[in-house]
């Protein structure tokens, strides 16, 4: 063996590990929240040319994945607090329309900040190298954006199953009245979770940026892919956001080995056979 | 009329509705009342058809309608009405009747003719506004109504479905005593043409009017008979007159 | 029916007053497509975000009429509304499986995937090349290779497919669309088959929209991939919201201004799709009605003076 089956696999996982965050953040919002994002691609692009900006202001990658959450996931409480709770009232299909106007925005506005063109960052200099696989090798850096997500999408799961906050979160999906009862600004509550929601995006747009760099039209070709994801695994279920996100990236690049003219139809087509056999999708409930 | 043997409805580890038998008899009006979380409105969608039940079954003039849906139901002449008002609130009142008088015909893919323009289906939603008397408010936007009226059209959109037997999930829920009185008669006036199986929380009510009571606690049937017999019942009145007068 | 007859002659005279034969004929398909789109929206209350997919299918199965089976173009047009009305069918059956928000996703969704589709299928659709080498247009032995004439022919068609579309609207099936629209509970309720009728519905669409696309191929004998893209569904959705969803007349105005705009500003400003989304947001946050909206309440109150 060569190791570039493996090699292809292990990048199914490192490109399984961006759906999965992407798709986390698109079930907290989609299917806790009930916002329907469909700039949710937006953020994700925005993620990675804030991250450009910062590596190419500071020179460290480092202080970008810190950064771009941050910004992105602001961003995110700006648009739900002035536009997504208004139009809450006059319905889902508003939201959908808004969110469009937003991705016409947000694509157009990268164009006129930071050009048409790819951009790209190195792998961070401590990230150099990777470890040998038969006649190729397989780069740290990719090692540590799979151990990145995995802990980013392990601690939003802990923090909404295991805290205070994430139990309200939950009740509050099933009764905002009765939490609005306790006490508690409801309302201040979800903006946060749509802000941590689209910061995942961010932080999953910045850490594919070493290996992908940045186009202004990535966020609309991940949008389809993580509609289907969410699918797959069930709509307002993080786990199966997590699990079909890896089982999305695994597919594409065993298809990709297979027979690469079907890689991305085999997704939509796998999306097909989910409604058809298990419409709430492999973890959702009902 | 419609009769129900062991009909059984459980969640899970919770039996909402517990091996029920009901029997309503053709032309009578049948109320069906019990507390808050008796099961009344699990029971109800069974009947309608909203809920497949976990046993027993449902007979609807001597027909098995047990595995049916609520579509086929309202076919076989099970008119329904929901707890909540539940309109088509962008139409007219007028065209909110005529869709359910419509809805009896074999138009309705009919791509090549007017819909405001098919004769029998006017007429019969005008008899329905008509006898529900909201034929004054034919052109406003069914938004637009009042409360009461709101009520008063979604039981004049079930009329136009031409059925035999209504449905009436607690019709005065929400409404304002006086709202809750104008109904309660306009049902009393249909019980002369109609079979009527009542749901309904405010007991009073319903006394006046009911010929038979059946009443529920915990799923299951507490005590059945006449308003006089049901008043009298010493087990009625502690689980349920007890509280609530 | 006014309005109908306003509107037969603003599409007779255009070409007279302004000299853009292709680009008034572009409006025309344009607006069918948007027409169709909001046979979903308007009436039936379903935003779909793949509309481009039924126009895509139309295009190209009226272009390979034309191309392999030297299919007159009647026939090939036939076709185009045959297939775009059966892949509509289709994926209308499984996008509805769903409530709301997600049958939207899933429109989204199944656009990719055949866009994707159309992509690799070279033989068929050209892949990013296009499909070329469609015959010029011609009808029993007239010819159509001349851009006014393919106007007026674009226009009596797509004029006799929007009265059609009227008459469905105000059909009784078109009610039962509003009632699903304002209450899909109360509609299974009181009787109707609800997902039958939304097939229909999507059937119709798509079967308008899959006609588009032939007169589309037809007009510049060629097939571009963005026939099929995402971003022509997204085109409809915003030229359709521009110009209003509350009446046909709206989508048609929208898609106009839209195709106008789109053409000319793209010269002045490349940048002018940021000033569109600013607009757009402004209109889904203030104006829901659209233009056509504020010009019929403008109307109104002037018939009220």
């Amino acid at each position: 063996m060569s190791g570039l089956v493996e090699i292809q696999l292990l990048n199914g996982i490192v490109q399984g590990m961006i759906y999965a965050l992407v798709a986390a953040g698109l079930t907290l919002i989609f299917g806790m929240l009930d916002i329907p994002n469909f700039a949710h691609g937006a953020f994700y692009a925005l993620g990675a040319y804030v991250a450009f900006t910062v590596v190419a202001a500071t020179g460290n990658f480092w202080l970008a994945i810190a950064v771009v959450p941050l910004v992105v996931a602001g961003l995110g409480l700006v648009v739900d607090a002035f536009a997504m709770r208004r139009l809450a009232r006059a319905g889902h299909v508003y939201q959908i329309l808004f969110t469009l106007g937003l991705v016409l925005i947000a694509q157009e506005a990268i164009v006129l900040i930071w050009g048409a063109n790819p951009t790209s960052v190195d792998v961070p200099r401590a990230l150099d190298g990777g470890v040998p696989l038969g006649v190729v090798s397989f780069p740290y850096y990719r090692l540590f954006l799979v151990a990145a997500s995995a802990l980013v999408i392990g601690a939003v799961w802990l923090a909404l199953e295991r805290t205070k906050y994430g139990a309200i979160i939950r009740a509050g999906i099933d009764d905002p009245e009765m939490v609005a009862c306790i006490g508690i600004d409801v309302q201040l509550l979800f903006t946060i979770v749509f802000g941590i929601g689209v910061g995942l995006a961010g932080l999953a747009g910045a850490l594919i940026l070493p290996i992908r760099g940045g186009q202004p039209a990535m966020g609309n070709e991940l949008m389809a892919t993580s509609f289907a994801v969410v699918v797959i695994g069930g709509l307002g279920s993080y786990l199966g956001a997590v699990v079909g996100g890896i089982f999305v990236g695994l597919t594409q690049a065993i298809m990709t080995i297979l027979y690469p003219a079907a890689s991305e139809v085999a997704i939509f087509a796998a999306m097909a056979l989910v409604i058809l056999i298990r419409p709430q999708g492999l973890f959702g409930k009902r | 009329m419609l009769r129900t043997r062991e009909l059984t409805k459980r969640f899970g580890a919770h039996v909402a509705v517990d091996a029920v038998d009901i029997d309503v008899r053709p032309g009578t009006l049948h109320a069906i009342i019990g507390p808050n979380g008796a099961g009344k409105t699990t029971l109800f969608n069974l009947l309608s058809g909203e809920l497949r039940p976990s046993g027993g079954s449902i007979e609807f003039a001597d027909c098995d309608v047990t595995r049916l849906d609520a579509t086929s139901r309202s076919h076989l002449g099970m008119g329904r009405s929901f707890q909540r008002t539940n309109v088509f609130p962008k139409l007219t009142v007028f065209e909110n009747v005529r869709l359910a008088a419509q809805s009896r015909t074999d138009q309705s893919f009919a791509l090549w003719r007017t819909a405001a323009s098919l004769p029998a289906v006017n007429a019969r939603a005008e008899a329905a506004l008509e006898e529900i008397g909201l034929l004054g408010h034919r052109a406003q936007l069914a938004s637009e109504l009042a409360g009461g009226d709101q009520r008063l059209l979604e039981l004049a959109i079930t009329l136009a479905t031409d059925p035999v037997l209504l449905l009436l999930d607690e019709p005065s829920q929400g409404l304002s005593p006086e709202d809750a009185r104008r109904l309660i008669d306009r049902i009393g006036a249909l019980a002369a043409r109609y079979t009527i199986v009542l749901i309904e929380h405010n007991m009073p009510l319903v006394m006046g009017l009911s010929d038979e009571i059946t009443v529920m606690n915990f799923g299951r049937i507490l005590a059945h008979g006449t308003p006089a017999e049901i008043r009298a019942d010493p087990a009625v009145r502690a689980a349920y007159l007890g509280k609530t007068a | 029916m006014t309005r109908f007859a306003v509107l037969v002659v603003v599409v007779a005279l255009a070409p007279l007053v302004l000299h853009y034969p292709e680009l008034e004929t572009q409006i025309l398909t344009f607006g069918l497509l948007a027409v169709a789109f909001n046979l979903l929206l308007g009436e039936m209350g379903f935003l779909s975000f793949g509309q481009a997919t039924f126009n895509g299918v139309g295009a190209y199965v009226a272009a390979n009429a034309l191309i392999a089976a030297h299919a007159a173009l009647p026939l090939a047009l036939l076709a185009g509304l045959v297939a775009g009305g059966a892949s509509a069918a289709v994926i209308g059956a499984l996008a509805i499986t769903g409530r709301g928000v997600y049958g939207v996703m899933l429109t989204f969704a199944f656009n990719e995937m055949a866009y994707y589709i159309a992509f690799q299928w070279r033989d068929v659709t050209g892949g990013d090349n296009g499909l070329r080498g469609i015959p010029s247009p011609a009808l029993f032995g007239l010819s159509l290779d001349d851009a006014t004439r393919y106007y007026y022919f674009t226009a009596v068609v797509v004029l006799l497919a929007f009265a059609a579309l009227l008459r469905i609207i105000d059909s009784p099936f078109g009610a039962v669309l509003r009632a699903i629209r304002e209450n899909e509970d109360r509609a299974r309720a009181i009787g109707f088959r609800v997902r039958r009728y939304k097939i229909a519905a999507f059937a119709i669409s798509g079967a308008l929209s899959g006609l588009a696309g032939g007169l589309y191929a037809e007009l510049f004998r060629f097939v571009p991939l963005q026939a099929i893209d995402l971003d022509t569904s997204t085109n409809v959705v915003i030229a359709t919201l521009l110009g209003g969803i509350g009446s046909p007349y709206g989508p048609l105005l929208g898609a106009a201004i839209f195709t106008v705009l789109s053409n000319s500003l793209s010269h002045v400003w490349s940048h002018w799709p940021l000033v569109f989304g600013l607009i757009f947001c402004a209109v889904v946050l203030f104006f829901r009605g659209g233009l056509w909206g504020i010009a019929d309440r403008w109307g109104r109150r002037a018939a009220h003076a």
